[in-house]
């Protein structure tokens, strides 16, 4: 998807310019000393790695903030949900309602087979930079980082919860498309074995949330003890590459034909149930999402009939629009008739 | 691959490529589709959203689908073809039948016909003209597929191939062809009235009457 272009080109580069396999940007003819490559790459390898370190998206991203009209809080704390900051460093507790998401990256040990430490750096600092904007875009609070990895929150005082879910399964599928799709293709293209995520959501309700500060002084966080936020880290190991696992409450909160049950899917009946309290006839069920279905639902996003690929709406540029001229190929294989 | 299978296998394609359209009936019956169609050029620019509604015939895959604009962006007269009731001729009925004659999946007609023919409404609105050409009104239409398809100018021809066609007369390979040319059948109508063969009796016997009271001479 074009969304993903700016972080696609970044990891490109990163990967042409590493000496360990070889790849190289530079084409200078031979005319650059050995010295002077490596200050070029050296000061290549800062810049991009500066570039992960942006707080806001990178530029292809940016599109769909304006294009929505999102006002995104780009310059939240890491694990402090500011509905909640103010439970930090006090005994107070809180129950409210949240949706936590697990994202989980998986193979990215094997890139220090191939790349340096400082290329590996690079890439997985940009696919979890590309993560933290896609989720803060569509309203995500970053909650904590571990590995390549994430959790995070949706939802908050004063935001519809149904919303805020529809949100969070938005974040995940276009994260999970940038995955499977873009970076599939970079990593196919040069030869090197696909990275994947796994992804686990879940919604708890007000009842079943509790907030609070957990650790001590500045070794803490604000952060739910919730079945359901357990509930999301479980369900994500369920979760097959690039599939997205959500508990029953989340189809509850929003409804549509995009959910099957892990069982189904496993063919095993125990896979049904993610949690049983049977003494309480709980019997809590998992389901895949279909995150490709859900995301070409979207008003938004455009599906190219012709090779199904997904794009965000976007008209082209006005004089292009104007002249009609990107049609003008599709449109000339038409030949109507009036009777 | 069973026909069931195959018609299976349209819906689902049709479901990825066309995701704003939605099944409206699962019962085993001729499959209709309605919603947005939105229209992106090769390189997946946007240009506008069309509201459809598509029905497969009763004889789908055998049978020409037929899809309405049920939005009311198109204007309902005949230059932009599209009768009052929404229904689109996204093309003359003799490609259709021929098509419908070999399995015309609904997946094949929206990218072979209906898809081309919104992106052609939509180069029409903006540059006031179609990309390519389009077919004349009524009975000229005809006469311009049979110019097109045949190579000739002359309507008698066309006559003459229709009714050896209907009348089960066609030469052999090597004979003089029915058109009169002198030329080898082969090298000449063969190909074309086989294609001709495929669209029917009915639409050839409505298209001979139209070529004979074309040809007739006029009376003063």
């Amino acid at each position: 998807m074009d969304l993903y272009k700016s972080y696609v080109d970044n990891i490109r580069s990163a990967i042409g310019n590493d000496r360990k396999s070889g790849n190289t940007t530079f084409n200078f003819s031979g005319a650059i000393s050995g010295i002077g490559n490596d200050i070029q790459k050296a000061e290549l390898r800062t810049r991009l790695l500066n570039e992960t370190r942006q707080t806001k998206p990178l530029f292809s991203l940016q599109n769909i903030v304006d294009q929505l009209g999102l006002h995104p809080d780009f310059n939240q704390q890491l694990g402090l949900h500011p509905d909640f900051a103010h439970l930090k460093n006090t005994g107070n507790i809180e129950k409210h309602y949240i949706q936590s998401m697990f994202i989980d990256i998986k193979r990215s040990t094997n890139l220090f087979k191939r790349y340096e430490p400082e290329t590996v750096l690079i890439i997985t600092n940009t696919i979890q930079r590309a993560a933290i904007h896609t989720c803060i875009i569509f309203g995500g609070y970053i909650q904590r980082l571990h590995g390549d990895g994430m959790f995070v929150y949706f939802g908050g005082k004063n935001q519809d919860r149904k919303d805020a879910a529809k949100r969070c399964l938005t974040a995940a599928s276009m994260f999970s498309y940038f995955v499977k799709n873009d970076l599939k293709n970079l990593f196919t293209e040069q030869g090197i074995e696909a990275i994947f995520t796994r992804i686990g959501i879940d919604h708890g309700d007000d009842k079943d949330v509790v907030w609070a500060m957990a650790g001590m002084a500045e070794i803490s966080e604000v952060t739910t003890c919730s079945l359901h936020t357990s509930l999301a880290a479980k369900m994500q190991a369920y979760a097959e590459n690039n599939g997205i696992v959500v508990g029953d409450n989340i189809k509850t909160l929003v409804p549509s034909p995009f959910y099957a049950t892990v069982a189904r899917r496993t063919g095993q009946d125990k896979d049904r149930y993610i949690f049983t309290i049977p003494e309480e006839s709980f019997y809590y069920t998992q389901y895949d999402f279909d995150w490709m279905s859900h995301l070409k639902s979207l008003d938004y996003i455009i599906t190219n009939p012709l090779y199904g690929t997904i794009s965000v709406k976007q008209r082209p540029a006005e004089q292009v629009f104007k002249s009609a001229a990107g049609l003008y190929p599709i449109a000339a294989k038409s030949q109507p008739y009036a009777a | 691959m069973g026909a069931a299978q195959a018609i299976k296998d349209d819906i689902a394609l049709m479901r990825e490529r066309f995701p704003k359209l939605t099944l409206l009936n699962d019962d085993g019956k001729p499959p209709s589709f309605a919603g947005v169609l939105d229209v992106c050029d090769e390189a997946g620019s946007w240009y506008d959203s069309f509201s459809v509604r598509l029905n497969a015939p009763a004889k789908y895959p055998y049978g020409i689908p037929h899809i309405f604009e049920t939005g009311g962006l198109i204007e309902r007269i005949a230059d932009r073809h599209v009768n009052g009731d929404g229904s689109c001729c996204v093309a003359i009925e003799h490609t259709l039948l021929y098509r419908a004659a070999r399995g015309l999946k609904l997946y094949d007609f929206m990218q072979d016909f209906a898809y081309p023919y919104f992106a052609n409404q939509l180069y029409f609105k903006a540059k006031g003209r179609y990309a390519a050409s389009e077919y004349a009104h009524g009975f000229a239409g005809v006469v311009q597929f049979y110019r097109e398809t045949l190579h000739t100018e002359d309507p008698a021809k066309a006559k003459l191939l229709l009714s050896a066609i209907l009348s089960n007369a066609l030469p052999a390979r090597n004979a003089p062809c029915a058109c009169g040319s002198g030329k080898k059948y082969k090298h000449c109508h063969m190909e074309a009235a086989l294609y001709l063969a495929s669209v029917g009796r009915s639409r050839m016997l409505h298209d001979l009457a139209g070529f004979e009271s074309l040809l007739a001479p006029a009376v003063l």
